[in-house]
């Protein structure tokens, strides 16, 4: 039975083709997914594992009660490198700065150059080491990608006004991965006095050779002061690894997410085609029925078929997805920040997920088909009986029915809990199981759906008419084929919901609480705070009759660190409109805190009650002033005359300027720009701007979003495709009658193309309504989410694109359609 | 070139279809087949005319060929004052559409159309307003006027063949042309067919071409001509049965 099935293989290539196509897609994108995770994993940790190479021990302080960790004497270097069996010792020194060219900030990291290659990891490659004060190393890519070469002049600030320098040598990382690092270094005095830093961050530690790390360790601990410790390279970057790993694991996740959606849509497509071109060939399997084949035969053999089908495409799935790596790679790059791949990593496991996967789909979607089919009884091969009318799936509405009602059980139970499991959970399995009732109420929808939509199609004739017809004649098949689509829309616009809500939410938490016209912030490219002196500067423009500073710093209540704000109230209050629960932001006195209101509920706190928190600089036992409820402000809010004592170094990180009744944001933003026009790295924006630059930056997640989603529109409508062309092929007698008593050719088209583009608009709309609903109910349940928004022209869109995929998905099946043989057709028996 | 009786001369006078040198060859080379070689034959309108002839004698094909699915390889085929070798695919279709009725041995219905949207079929799909009248005329005559909103599937084969008479009159063609239309049906409903369509020809003034190779329904014919490898191989006017059978008898080809 396996050389039929070997057989009928080859004698339907195009059939055999449509079919793989979207399990390899689905494939492609589960490789891909792992491939660029795994990737980015070995590359983070060759970076990491080089870093950690350079040194044998680290000395570093012990990590405070807020997780970081304070910087400590420079004289401890002296000590370390007089303990017995240690070779060398490096202080080391780091902070953010800016590289400036034409007037362009580029975000890098400033250090000292440690001049020992037992002690770094950078190596010269080019010229020297700096000596004097005004001289630098800069990475090589950096300077490559800023045309600089030794011997330039370049300017840098780091916690302070810009300085010049002269590039006296170019360095590289030990793994080539530099670019993901853009450095400059400076000799120590020099990097401390940019930094602001008075005292080093770590000592690195080379051991004399031979000497036992263990011991080194013990000697060294007891030698150095309380509040410092010893531990090996390894340790001393764990934490920064597990961070950017855990970065890489949420990414490498999110992209499987998508991959699953690709995966289950191409499901649909692959059940289809089985479904459809087992039928097909219901007059030979009668006939090998007839000649002795067992109902268990059949099966198998088809089962056999699909499963050859199957694993052939998920081999070219897996190498497919190694080029969609790359793809996706630059997809994100394109989006988000770049991320550097120095290897490509296909695993063991990547490659058996992704068979199993291809398979398995392949499995499941040609089981119930050949089930069905290998049960025809041997005289139907003497039968002309294709046209047979199937029995409407009670069953199937049924399920859908009782999927209907859970997932909207669930979503109702879910309510709008601030950020709790359960309820996160209760919404995606809710939303998963109203989309799974909707794939099996779909064969019930659509022939309510083709009539409805499908009526202006009267006006295109019978063509018109023959093709809305067809597709309410297999409901079943036209329900999967508009399936696929419709679980794509339903994802893109819950999407596109989602966005648009937190996009009006956004701008009308602006609107409403932001009183001041000018909002000053660090630009993106790497900059923690504003550059001391801004507020002065800002401050002293005439125009402005207020200035609010917010200060970022970090607090803990012993279990979670939080981020902590402090504002002047007074001025505060003057530009921005906190939202309060009880009391007033003025309340806020020294010693006191502003407190989230949800916060202050999980805590069973009070205005007047007592909050003990601990600060990088001690305890304070803050008294809550005042129950606040406002994204930007946050957690929790003191009084800037504590910051001195509770964080010396919270820096500036949000400014809000106002000026007096009656004035224009953008003329004022335009002045403060130029006051402050010589702090590289200053965003000056008015409020626009403002709402643009954060609602540009919802649609930046967003496209990546759809970006991701186009590859599961494209399996969709590889569905469309691969249905209509078996449907030609099914109604060859049919068409060619048409054409005996008069269709043209051109009408035949046009009969085709109505069919597709009504089927793409089913599955559309259905998603879209889904997606829309779900996408209301999830955002009316996030409580983050204070305005539910429809973007109805979005949807539009989204719909006129579906209709204009039915056009193109139908170009290959119409021409086939049009270009048949009458003749033949008529006359085939 | 034939002659005619005189009671039926009146109403015989114009040709409906002509083959004039008529010549098809499939394949080429060695391979060459000439299903027709040099067919000369005239359809007259308002006359019911069988074709008949072993398999393989190009019945069909001079069928197909004047009616337009097909194209000569050589010579003439004349639909009423058309000529249809030169013709393009496209204007071939359209003279199907307005100028051709078709019956079929089998699958002669749209499954998705009521029976009146496939008679009502040709019409439409030319963008025009049927002719109600004529239409409840012909299916009155065909007595399908209870049958006319069932789909093909609800109705008896019988019924479906009479559809499929009724959408071949529908546009009053120049000529319809029937390939084997009682092939699937039983005795008593092909006889029924066959009636009307005789009566289409006496009582409607229609044009009837109609290929069999079945002896009993060329006897409902006003004329039969027979056909063997692919050239005229006489005529009988006014047949009966056993007269076609005879004659069936002595046509050599491949039988």
């Amino acid at each position: 039975m396996m050389r039929v099935a070997l057989r009928n293989l080859a004698a339907t290539k195009l059939r055999f083709a449509l079919t793989a196509l979207s399990i390899v897609l689905g494939v492609a994108f589960v490789t891909g997914s792992f491939v660029l995770a795994d990737s980015l994993r070995a590359s983070v940790d060759k970076i990491f594992d080089d870093a950690a190479g350079a040194n044998d021990l680290v000395v570093r302080s012990v990590e405070g009660p807020t997780g970081d960790r304070p910087i400590f004497a420079l004289d401890t270097v002296a000590e370390v490198q007089a303990v017995d069996g240690v070779s060398d010792a490096a202080p080391r020194l780091e902070g953010a700065g800016a590289l400036l060219v034409d007037g362009d900030a580029t975000g890098i990291g400033i250090s000292n150059w440690v001049d020992n290659e037992a002690l770094s990891s950078f190596s010269l490659s080019e010229g020297r080491g700096p000596t004097d004060a005004d001289e630098v190393v800069l990475t090589k890519t950096l300077a490559g990608d800023e045309g600089l070469e030794v011997g330039d002049a370049v300017a840098l600030r780091g916690d302070g006004p810009v300085r010049d320098y002269e590039v006296v040598g170019l360095s590289t990382f030990s793994s080539d991965a530099d670019d993901l690092l853009p450095y400059a270094f400076m000799t120590l005095p020099e990097a401390q006095s940019t930094l602001d830093v008075d005292g080093v961050y770590e000592i690195g530690v080379a051991l004399e050779a031979g000497v036992d790390p263990d011991a080194a360790t013990e000697a060294l601990s007891a030698e150095l002061p309380a509040g410092l410790e010893v531990v090996d390279g390894q340790a001393a970057i764990a934490a920064d690894r597990e961070q950017v790993q855990d970065t890489v694991n949420v990414l490498g996740n999110a992209l499987l997410a998508f991959a699953v959606v690709a995966v289950l849509v191409g499901s649909f497509i692959v059940f289809n085609t089985f479904s459809i071109t087992f039928a097909q060939r219901r007059r030979q399997l009668a006939l090998l029925r007839a000649v002795g084949a067992r109902a268990g035969q059949i099966r198998r053999m088809l089962i056999g078929e699909a499963m050859l089908v199957g694993l052939v495409a998920s081999v070219v799935g897996v190498v497919a997805g190694l080029g969609l790596a790359v793809g996706l790679e630059e997809l994100i790059g394109l989006f988000g920040d770049e991320i550097p791949t120095s290897e490509t990593v296909l695993s063991m496991r990547t490659i058996i997920v992704a068979v199993v996967v291809g398979m398995g789909v392949t499995l499941a979607a040609a089981t119930l088909p050949a089930r069905r089919v290998s049960k025809v009884a041997p005289v139907a091969a003497l039968r002309d009986d294709a046209g047979s009318p199937r029995r409407s799936g009670w069953r199937g509405t049924v399920v859908g029915l009782v999927l209907a009602a859970l997932g909207a059980g669930a979503l109702y139970a879910a309510g709008p809990v601030p950020g709790a499991r359960t309820s996160l959970i209760l919404i995606g399995a809710g939303s998963l199981a109203i989309v799974g009732a909707a794939a099996f109420l779909a064969p019930t929808l659509v022939p309510v759906a083709s009539r409805v939509l499908g009526a202006p199609l009267r006006f295109l004739g019978v063509p018109g008419q023959l093709g809305r017809d067809n597709t309410a004649r297999e409901p079943r098949r036209t329900a999967a084929t508009a399936a696929a689509l419709m679980i794509g829309l339903a994802v893109v616009s819950v999407a596109a919901v989602f966005a648009a809500s937190a996009k009006e939410t956004l701008t009308n938490q602006v609107d409403s609480r932001l009183l001041g016209d000018v909002i000053i912030s660090p630009d993106e490219d790497g900059f923690e705070g504003l550059p001391a002196g801004v507020d002065q500067r800002i401050a002293a423009n005439p125009d402005v009759t207020a200035v609010g500073v917010a200060s970022f710093s970090q607090w803990s209540d012993g279990e979670k660190t939080r981020d902590l704000v402090s504002i002047d109230p007074v001025a505060f209050a003057e530009v921005y409109d906190a939202p309060v629960a009880d009391g007033a932001v003025t309340d806020l006195a020294p010693g006191g805190v502003l407190l989230d209101e949800g916060l202050a509920d999980d805590l069973g706190l009070e205005v007047g009650d007592t909050l003990p928190m601990t600060t990088p600089g001690g305890q304070l036992q803050a008294r809550v002033d005042a129950l606040i409820d406002d994204q930007i402000l946050g957690n929790a809010v003191i009084h800037t005359a504590d910051l001195p004592r509770l964080d010396p170094d919270a820096v500036p990180v949000f400014m809000v300027a106002a000026g007096p009744e009656g004035t224009d944001p953008a003329v004022l933003a335009e002045t403060l720009e130029a006051d402050v026009g010589d702090f590289p790295g200053v965003l000056v924006q008015d409020r626009d701007e403002f709402v643009a630059d954060l609602r540009a930056e919802v649609d930046q997640v967003l496209n990546l979003i759809y970006a991701l989603l186009a590859l599961t529109g494209l399996i969709a409508v590889i569905g469309i495709i691969n249905t209509l062309s078996l449907s030609v092929l099914e109604r060859t007698r049919e068409i060619g009658l048409l054409r005996a008593v008069g269709l043209t050719g051109r009408q035949a088209k046009r009969m085709i193309r109505a069919e597709s583009v009504l089927i793409s608009l089913i599955g559309a709309l259905l998603g879209l309504a889904l997606g829309t609903v779900l996408g209301v109910v999830i955002s009316n349940e996030t409580p983050i989410i204070e305005v539910v928004q429809i973007p109805w022209a979005q949807l539009g869109l989204f719909a006129a694109i579906a209709a204009l995929a039915g056009v193109l998905a139908a170009v290959w099946p119409a021409r086939r359609a049009a270009k048949l043989d009458v003749l033949r057709a008529v006359t085939a028996d | 070139m034939s002659t005619l009786e005189a009671p039926e001369a009146e109403r015989a006078t114009r040709v409906a279809a002509r083959a004039r040198g008529a010549t098809k060859i499939y394949g080429g080379g060695a391979g060459e087949v000439r299903a027709l070689d040099g067919v000369d034959v005239d359809f007259e309108a308002g006359r019911f005319t069988a074709i008949m002839g072993p398999s393989g004698s190009g019945k069909s094909t001079l069928m197909h060929c004047l009616a337009g699915l097909d194209v000569l390889t050589e010579g003439e085929a004349w639909l009423g004052d058309i000529e249809l070798t030169g013709l393009s695919e496209r204007e071939r279709t359209k003279v199907r559409r307005d100028r051709v009725g078709f019956v079929f041995q089998a699958f002669n219905l749209i499954p998705t159309l009521t029976a009146r949207e496939n008679v009502e079929l040709p019409s439409r799909i030319a963008r025009r307003r049927p002719d109600k009248q004529w239409t409840r005329e012909v299916v009155g005559a065909l007595g399908l006027a209870d049958r006319m909103s069932h789909r093909p599937t609800e109705l008896s084969g019988g019924q479906q063949q009479r559809v499929a008479v009724a959408r071949a009159l529908a546009t009053r063609p120049e000529a319809i042309f029937a390939d084997e239309p009682t092939g699937a049906l039983d005795s008593r409903s092909g006889a029924a067919l066959l009636d009307f369509l005789r009566r289409a020809v006496r009582e409607m003034e229609q044009t009837v071409v109609m290929v069999t190779h079945d002896p009993n329904a060329a006897s409902y014919a006003d004329r039969v001509v027979f056909l063997g490898d692919g050239r005229i191989d006489g005529e009988i006017v006014g047949p009966t049965a056993e007269a076609v059978l005879d004659r069936m008898k002595t046509i050599g080809g491949p039988a």
